[in-house]
């Protein structure tokens, strides 16, 4: 019984979140329930990258590029096919999960920053691909896709996937992906095929961009290519890294501040990037270890009674 | 004196590797019958640590071939061969920092008892089950050696010799059939080391497993291993039982001899 | 062709840069790319309060240069000290981060602090002429591969035959060992993150008086092109740099005549791609292995 506490919590998160956006959002600012839109779909798109970076310590600097893949993919099959935009959204995740396996298994050999590198190249030619592609709005960008991104659905997403990455975290696969971020040879010695590790990790972390990436798109009505440049990417690993490696809910913490504080300090929205590189530099010199470290929220709080590690 | 060619478990022939122009092992031969304890010694830069990578495929031989348990390693990567039955410590020990004493030797249990990702996904029963499995086999494992005590603790804070023990307990979690023990007994005051062979001695008579084991303290390896190969500028210059070994004027020569005068 | 032989040697002086700091910290230093970009600024603005803008002559214009180039030496230096030094023992990954976070703090200042985009005088007069039939040579590209050629053999020289040249050499090898033999090793590292950022601020006035423009992310796109290159040539490896800089100019203008230019960034991104997947060590790099 105490097996499907979780699953309780998440079922009562989603009823709330949908009583909320039934009886609240719609009284509620516009500009607020922006604000909590984009801070959801940065989440997913944070989720993602703690894995990938954070637990398995594999430097990507191309999320932003599997953010345009799902988003392409959600957004161009909406608009030519009319299927649900929630669906395509799902679609979309799995177009980027595929080309996250398609980037991974081949660069995932590598290590370090050779990896950041390559991460960076696959981000820039994706971006390339799409201008390229009149199917896909080239440079002028897909535009007229339907409004379906709303404060319930971004945020149903969002409660989905952190369950998802909690329980992925929780369990052997999740061991094994912190082996091999704190030592690959050890991990190698114990049998375990270190390459196959990371790039499960790459993959679930593409879907959870990629899902973020469609809901951008659904939000805006539109999508450009210039949206998922690289500042992009670089934007989540400030996120991660100023939260903690190694914590989950830590980035998702940093992810949030990091949206909403440019959003709510309008003077300070156009240094947003400054602020990001000197919190960046600032972080590293004096705790490289970020907010919470390793630790999660639960560690310093006694939620744990109630919700488990990792929440 | 050879134990028969089928009954062997590792079978080094003729192997050799160079590193650019560098010999670093050359004509190297190790015959490793099952069950046995087996010593692998040597002067400092004799290339000891060499040979255990090669075996376990961080390095590939340039000559010679490496035959476990009937078929060949050579080509082999390092996870493959370890899923063959090598298991092995490390002479600058390599645990995961950064996760529990337990979860290290659950990380090694990850072969025999878990599920699909998406039954840890979706927490299915199984999920539950091999959870339940792991920990109890963890917990067993680490009160033989007796870390239970520290099963929650950082690995990085274990005092030295709990890091040698622990990183054993993790190489034998994944069932080898051969062990590689890479100076386990380093840095280890005389008595420590004494206890450790005795415990290496204790995990080969109760988890049946073959050790191959490195090590410096010549008394120590006279002391436990059955058989013992002597490695000297990368090749091998003798094997055979202790008392052969140690009257072997080769062997006096290139290291007993000079170990044996500087340690009175 | 001559036109591809400019960019090339462009992207080789940058990517000098690049690789002598990787051989000497092993760190991509991604803010490269914006001391680049501001070598570029600091040639315009030199030029105008000198007053070479209005009244270019030769020796000026070397002078803009050269004061760009000590401005930048200067800037190298600082953000190596200040944000790269204390951060010499944590983990790689932490003075990557730190990198990519000095990259964008200064294109982020660069943008608040000089707009959009500027135009860049005409500092040496420029003609065309054509020696053979269909061989056109535009005085830019003399000018600029006359320059790089002057440059690369300062650093030859400096790097083969001075003191800091083998303590530079010795560092890349093995930092610790040259540490212990009594090489100022911090002193090292300072003086090649000087020179590094100097070859990028030349790099910096010859592409400006080429194209007529600067702009604060022209070291983003720049700079990747640099690195790329100097992955080409192996990363660490001096003369790696040159051969891969000058390779990547040759593809992409040979390229760019054939397909349309938009396609021209995937180049360089789909040669890095390749080149790191299939040949790591780059074309006259050395490989390293992990020591267990």
């Amino acid at each position: 019984m105490k097996h499907a506490a979780v699953y309780l919590v998440a079922a009562v998160l989603i009823a709330a979140i949908w009583a909320l956006d039934a009886w609240v959002i719609p009284y509620s600012d516009f500009y607020i329930t922006n604000i909590v839109i984009k801070i959801g779909y940065n989440l997913l798109a944070v989720m993602g990258l703690a894995l990938v970076l954070g637990f398995t310590g594999q430097f990507s600097l191309g999320h932003a590029g599997f953010m345009a893949v799902g988003a392409y993919a959600a957004g161009a099959l909406a608009l030519h096919t009319g299927l649900p935009p929630m669906l395509t959204t799902a679609i979309g995740g799995l177009a980027a999960a595929l080309a996250g396996l398609v980037v991974g298994l081949p660069s995932l050999r590598l290590t370090g920053d050779y990896l950041a590198v390559v991460t960076l190249g696959f981000n820039g030619i994706i971006i390339v691909i799409i201008q390229n592609t009149p199917f896909l709005g080239g440079a002028q960008g897909l535009i007229g896709l339907p409004l379906a991104t709303t404060f319930a659905t971004t945020w149903t997403w969002v409660v989905i996937g952190g369950l998802f990455i909690r329980n992925v975290l929780n369990s052997p696969t999740g061991r094994v992906l912190r082996a091999v971020r704190d030592n690959e040879i050890a991990t190698r010695s114990l049998g375990i095929n270190t390459t196959h590790a990371k790039v499960v990790a790459f993959v679930i972390g593409a879907f959870w961009a990629g899902v973020a990436g469609a809901l951008i798109g659904f939000l805006n009505s539109s999508l450009f290519p210039a949206q998922f440049q690289y500042d992009r990417s670089i934007e989540l690993v400030a996120m991660v890294v100023l939260g903690g490696t190694g914590s989950l809910s830590g980035p998702l913490i940093a992810g949030a501040a990091l949206t909403a504080l440019p959003e709510l300090l309008r003077p300070i929205a156009e240094y947003r990037m400054v602020l990001y590189s000197v919190l960046l530099i600032v972080m590293m010199l004096v705790r490289p270890t970020g907010l919470l470290g390793s630790r999660e929220l639960s560690d310093l709080v006694p939620w744990r009674r109630w919700f488990g590690r990792a929440v | 004196m050879d134990a028969p060619s089928d009954s062997r478990l590792l079978d080094l022939q003729r192997v050799g590797i160079r590193f650019g122009g560098l010999r670093a092992v050359s004509d190297l031969e190790i015959k490793l019958v099952p069950g046995c304890l087996h010593g692998l010694i040597g002067p400092n830069g004799a290339g000891k640590t060499t040979v255990f990578n090669l075996i376990t495929g961080i390095y590939r031989p340039t000559e010679g071939d490496i035959h476990f348990d009937g078929t060949s390693l050579v080509g082999e990567a390092p996870d493959r061969i370890a899923k063959r039955g090598i298991g092995r410590t490390f002479q600058n020990i390599r645990l995961f920092a950064g996760m529990s004493v337990i979860e290290n030797v659950k990380v090694a249990m990850y072969r025999h008892a878990a599920g699909s990702l998406w039954e840890s996904v979706l927490r299915m029963p199984r999920y539950w089950r091999d959870e339940a499995t792991i920990h109890r086999e963890a917990t067993q494992l680490l009160d033989t050696f007796g870390l239970l005590s520290v099963a929650d603790l950082g690995a990085e804070q274990l005092p030295y010799g709990a890091r040698r023990r622990l990183e054993i307990a993790r190489a034998l979690a994944t069932r080898p059939k051969l062990l590689l023990l890479d100076e386990p007994a380093a840095g280890m005051n005389p008595s420590e080391a004494h206890d450790l062979m005795n415990l290496v001695r204790w995990v080969r008579d109760s988890f049946g497993v073959s050790i191959l084991l490195i090590e410096h303290h010549m008394p120590v390896v006279m002391g436990i291993c059955e058989r013992i190969t002597v490695l000297d500028q990368g090749a091998s210059i003798a094997e055979g039982s202790p008392r052969e070994i140690q009257n072997d004027p080769l062997v006096i020569e290139a290291y007993l001899g000079a170990d044996v005068e500087a340690r009175g | 062709m001559l036109n591809g032989l400019s960019l090339g040697a462009i992207y080789a002086l940058i990517a000098l840069g690049y690789t002598m700091v990787y051989g000497t910290l092993q760190l991509i230093n991604f803010a490269h790319g914006e001391v680049y970009m501001i070598g570029a600024f600091a040639s315009l603005y030199l030029a105008r309060w000198t007053g070479v803008e209005e009244n270019p002559t030769l020796p000026g214009v070397a002078l803009v240069g050269l004061g760009a180039m000590i401005f930048c030496a200067a800037l190298g230096m600082t953000i190596e000290r200040v944000a790269y030094r204390p951060l010499r023992k944590s983990s790689r990954l932490n003075i990557l981060i730190t990198a990519i976070g000095v990259s964008l703090l200064l294109q982020n200042l660069g943008l608040m602090m000089f707009g959009a985009i500027q135009s860049f005088p005409t500092l040496l007069p420029e003609t065309q002429w054509e020696p053979l039939p269909g061989l056109h040579l535009r005085s830019t590209d003399v000018v600029t591969l006359s320059v790089t050629l002057v440059l690369m053999f300062g650093l030859h020289h400096l790097v083969e035959r001075t003191q800091f040249g083998r303590a530079m050499r010795a560092v890349s090898h093995s930092r610790d060992t040259a540490a212990m033999m009594g090489i100022p090793v911090d002193r090292v590292v300072s003086i090649t993150f000087a020179v590094g950022s100097a070859l990028a601020a030349a790099a910096a006035l010859l592409v400006a008086m080429d194209k007529h423009s600067i702009r604060p992310d022209m070291g983003a796109t720049g700079g990747l092109k640099a690195f790329v290159a100097a992955v080409l040539g192996g990363i660490g490896s001096i003369p790696g740099a040159v051969a891969g800089g000058f390779l990547l100019g040759l593809c992409e203008t040979l390229v760019s005549g054939y397909l349309a230019s938009t396609w021209r960034d995937a180049i360089a991104f789909g040669v890095l791609i390749f080149i790191l997947l299939f040949r790591p060590a780059g074309l006259l790099g050395r490989s390293t292995v992990e020591k267990v």
